[in-house]
C-alpha cells in the first residue's frame, strides 16, 4: 500500500470514513453501511475526546522479585484512556504489556509488586481501594478477556453457569432471571441460547472466545481489557469476532485496552497505539500516525517485521538481535543494542518521551538531536 | 522457477483417514486429506495455507512418513516412497526429507547440550567419525544458521536459549544431514514478532544458497507470499486453489481464498471491514468418506446445486494458477 493520507491529529477517527476509500483495494466492493457506521462512531469519539479520561495511569512501575534481583516489567509508564476509545498496546513478549493489564485490574500477585505510581479510574485510585470497593470495581467497571479462552473457561461446568455466576455474584438477581439474561448475552455475541447448557469442550475456539466476551460484557463495564483476544484463532474467525466486538462497542460505548503483538490488526482497530519495549512506553500516538510515521526505531523495526498481503514484495529486515533481559538493563536507552542508528548519547542517558507532533510522543535521542540542530 | 526439472517429492491423489470413534457398530472416520496432489521442485518453496484442521500439517506428516497415507501415491524423485524405503531403508529417506516443527521448546532434547543434538544426525546419517571432524562440522552448521559465537552455543543446553535461537538449532539439525527437502510446519508461529522475520530470512538464504526445497506450512498467508514462490490453499482436507503466490494472493479466484484474503488484517483499511459478503453462516464441516460435493459449499455465497453433489474438478486458469471450483467448470 503506497497511498498515505496525512490525517489531522486528534480527529483520526472522525476522518477515517473519508479516508476509507483511498485505502480500498481494487476489486473489493465498498460497503456503504460500513462507512456510515464509521462516520457515526467517529462523531461520538471526537465528542468524547475532550472528556475526562476514564482511566489514567500515572508513572506506573511494576517489579517482579526474582532470586537474581528485581526485574522491572513495567517502567514508569503513564497512559490514559478516554471514554469510548480503543487504545492498543503492542510489543514483543516480555515487554510488560500483559503485566500492565493485570495491574490495572489489580490482579497481579507476588512475585509481582507495584513499586510506584497511581492507577486512577474516574479519579479513584485503584491501588488504594479497600477489598469491598475493589470487588465492586472489578467486572462492574473493568472486565478482562484473555488470550486462551480454553483456559479461562471452567471445563467441568456449563458455560451458562459461568455466565450467570458473574451476575449472581455482583447483582441482586433471581437465578431464573440471571439465566434468561445469560441467554440474551449469548445471543448478543452471536451464539444460539441453547448453548447455555454446553460445556467448553463442545464449542469451537471462536465460540469459546465469544462466550468469554459475553461474560466480559455481562455487567456492562466501561472498560474491557483484552489481552491477545484473537491470537490463537484463525484469521477468518478473528475477523468475525472483531466485527462483532465493534458492533457491540457502538451499542454499549465501552473503552477497550487492546493488547496484542499483531500490529497489523491493531493499526486497523485502535484509535491510538502505544508501543512498549523493555517495560517502557517508547511511543504513543494516533494509530495512523504511529503506523505511517513511526518515530522510534523500535516501532519502525516492528512495523517492518510484518510481510504485507498486498504491498511490495521486498526483502524485509525487521529487528536484529534479541529482546532485552530485564535483569541486566544497560544505562541509557534500552534499545541501544538492537538500534541501527545508536550514537554515543544513547549509551549514556535514558531518552524521555517527547512530543513529536500534537498527541504523538516518542522516546528517542534522535528526535531531540534533530530538533536542537 | 525451475519447473522444467523433475519434482523432488510429489503427492498424487493422497487420501488420509483418521478414526474418530472406533465403536463396533458405528465406526466413524474423518477424512483429513482427500485427493491431494502437488509437486515440490528442487530449490523452491511451496506454502500450504489453511485454517487449523484443514489438513496442512497432515500433508507434511505424510511426506515425512510420520503418518502412512491410505490411498494415492507419494513419490520421491518419481519412485513411490514405500518402494524407496523398502529398497534403501527408512533412514535413507529421512536423510533426504527433514522436518522442522512448530514448537522449538518441545523439539529439542532438554537433557543434552546443543553439540549433541546436532552431532547425533551427523554420526547416524553422515557417518562422520572422530571428535575433531564432528566438532568442525557442528560449529560450521551453527554458524550457517547465525548462532554466533558457535563455540559458546554448542555447549549450552536448550533451556539456556531463546525461542528463536532454539528454532535456529532445529534448522541446523535438519541441515546436518544435507537434505533435499525441509518440511517446515509453522516454524515461526510460536516465536516473537521481531524474531520471526530473522527465521524466515534464514530459510530464504538456505533455499537460495543450498538449493533446498521447502514445504512451508502456515496459517499466515502474508508470510506465505513473502517466503514461497508458490502457494496452495487448503480447506477441510482439499486443495482449493494453488499456483504462483502472487496470482493466488493478488487475484484469488476460489470463494474460500477470497474470504481468507479479505479477513487478513491490514492497517490503513478501516475497521468494521465487513466480510459477511464473502461467506454464509455455516459450520466448518467434518469431511467423511461418504461426504459429497465441494467442502466449501455450505459457506459459499456463490454455491450452486452441483456444488453439493460432486467434488469440483481441477481447472487451470493460467500457466501457474489452478482452482477447484464449479464456477470454473465449463458447460
Amino acid at each position: 500500500m503506497t497511498t498515505r493520507s496525512q490525517t489531522e491529529p486528534g480527529s483520526v477517527v472522525a476522518t477515517s470514513a473519508g479516508a476509507n476509500g483511498a485505502f480500498n483495494n481494487p476489486g473489493r466492493a465498498e460497503n456503504k453501511s460500513e462507512q456510515k457506521r464509521d462516520g457515526q462512531y467517529g462523531a461520538i469519539a471526537s465528542l468524547q475526546s475532550s472528556a475526562e479520561p476514564l482511566l489514567d495511569i500515572r508513572n506506573l512501575s511494576v517489579d517482579y522479585v526474582t532470586p537474581n534481583g528485581f526485574a522491572r516489567a513495567v517502567n514508569n509508564v503513564s497512559l490514559s484512556i478516554r471514554p469510548g476509545e480503543t487504545l492498543g498496546l503492542a510489543g514483543e513478549s516480555g515487554c510488560g504489556k500483559s503485566t500492565l493489564a493485570f495491574a490495572v485490574a489489580r490482579l497481579h500477585k507476588p512475585p509481582a509488586l507495584i513499586s510506584e505510581g497511581q492507577i486512577l479510574y474516574q479519579n479513584r485510585d485503584v491501588l488504594t481501594m479497600k477489598p469491598r470497593e475493589l470487588r465492586r470495581f472489578r467486572w462492574n467497571e473493568v472486565s478482562l478477556v484473555f488470550q486462551s479462552a480454553m483456559n479461562s473457561l471452567n471445563p467441568v461446568i456449563t458455560i451458562g453457569e459461568q455466565i450467570i455466576d458473574v451476575l449472581l455474584a455482583h447483582q441482586k438477581i433471581r437465578y431464573d432471571d440471571a439465566w434468561s439474561r445469560g441467554e440474551s448475552l449469548l445471543k448478543t455475541v452471536g451464539i444460539h441460547p441453547s448453548r447455555m447448557s454446553s460445556f467448553a469442550h463442545q464449542l469451537s475456539g471462536g465460540m469459546r472466545q465469544r462466550v468469554v466476551i459475553a461474560i466480559a460484557l455481562a455487567l456492562q463495564p466501561k472498560l474491557i481489557i483484552m489481552d491477545e483476544p484473537t491470537t490463537a484463532l484463525d484469521v477468518v474467525v478473528e475477523r468475525e469476532i472483531m466485527d462483532e466486538l465493534y458492533q457491540l462497542k457502538d451499542r454499549f460505548g465501552f473503552s477497550i485496552l487492546f493488547i496484542s503483538h499483531d500490529l497489523s490488526l491493531m493499526g486497523e482497530i485502535a484509535d491510538r497505539i502505544g508501543i512498549m519495549y523493555g517495560g517502557k512506553l517508547v511511543e504513543l500516538g494516533p494509530a495512523r500516525e504511529v503506523f505511517y510515521h513511526p518515530s522510534h526505531p523500535y516501532t519502525q523495526g516492528l512495523i517492518n517485521s510484518f510481510p504485507t498481503i498486498h504491498g511490495p514484495k521486498d526483502r524485509l529486515h525487521g529487528i536484529a538481535g534479541n529482546p532485552i533481559n530485564l535483569l541486566e538493563t544497560p544505562t541509557g536507552c534500552y534499545f541501544q543494542e538492537r538500534c541501527p542508528r545508536a550514537f554515543p548519547l544513547c549509551h549514556q542517558r535514558e531518552p524521555e518521551l517527547i512530543q513529536v507532533k500534537p498527541l504523538h510522543q516518542a522516546a528517542c535521542h534522535e528526535l531531540t538531536e534533530e530538533s536542537s540542530s | 522457477m525451475t519447473q522444467s526439472q523433475e519434482p523432488i517429492v510429489s503427492m498424487r491423489g493422497v487420501v488420509k483417514d483418521f478414526p474418530v470413534s472406533q465403536s463396533f457398530f458405528k465406526p466413524t472416520v474423518m477424512r483429513a486429506l482427500n485427493d491431494v496432489s502437488f509437486d515440490l521442485y528442487p530449490g523452491e518453496a511451496l506454502a500450504i495455507v489453511g485454517e487449523s484442521g484443514s489438513g496442512k500439517s497432515t500433508s507434511a506428516r505424510i511426506l515425512s512418513q510420520i503418518y502412512q497415507h491410505n490411498e494415492g501415491e507419494v513419490l520421491y524423485k518419481g519412485t513411490p516412497i514405500r518402494d524407496y524405503m523398502s529398497e534403501h531403508g527408512q533412514r535413507a529417506y529421512a536423510r533426504k526429507v527433514q522436518m522442522i516443527f512448530q514448537d522449538p521448546f518441545g523439539s529439542l532434547n532438554p537433557v543434552h547440550r546443543i553439540f549433541y543434538q546436532i552431532a547425533r544426525p551427523l554420526q547416524l546419517h553422515q557417518g562422520i567419525k572422530g571428535r575433531k571432524a564432528l566438532r568442525a562440522r557442528v560449529l560450521e552448521l551453527l554458524r550457517t544458521v547465525g548462532l554466533n559465537p558457535a563455540e559458546d552455543t554448542a555447549l549450552k543446553f536448550p533451556h539456556e536459549l531463546s525461542g528463536g535461537q532454539r528454532q535456529r538449532v532445529a534448522i541446523a539439525r535438519a541441515l546436518a544431514v544435507e537434505p533435499d527437502v525441509i518440511l517446515a510446519d509453522e516454524p515461526i508461529s510460536m516465536l516473537d514478532v521481531s524474531i520471526r522475520l530473522g527465521i524466515l530470512n534464514l530459510m530464504l538464504d538456505l533455499k537460495e544458497q543450498h538449493g533446498i526445497a521447502f514445504l512451508y506450512i502456515t496459517h499466515d498467508i502474508a508470510t506465505a507470499r513473502y517466503f514461497a514462490e508458490r502457494t496452495a490453499v487448503m480447506y477441510v482436507g482439499h486443495l482449493v486453489e494453488w499456483g504462483d503466490s502472487d496470482a493466488v494472493t493478488q487475484n484469488p479466484q476460489h470463494p474460500y481464498t477470497q474470504l481468507l484474503i479479505a479477513a487478513v488484517p491490514e492497517p490503513g483499511e478501516q475497521r468494521n471491514r465487513d466480510i459477511s459478503q464473502y461467506q454464509n453462516k455455516a459450520d466448518i464441516p467434518m469431511w467423511q468418506p461418504e461426504s459429497t460435493g465441494c467442502p466449501f459449499a455450505e459457506r459459499c455465497p456463490k454455491a450452486m446445486a452441483v456444488c453439493r453433489e460432486t467434488l469440483p474438478p481441477t481447472r487451470q486458469l493460467a500457466e501457474q494458477h489452478f482452482v477447484r471450483c464449479h464456477l470454473f467448470t465449463d458447460d
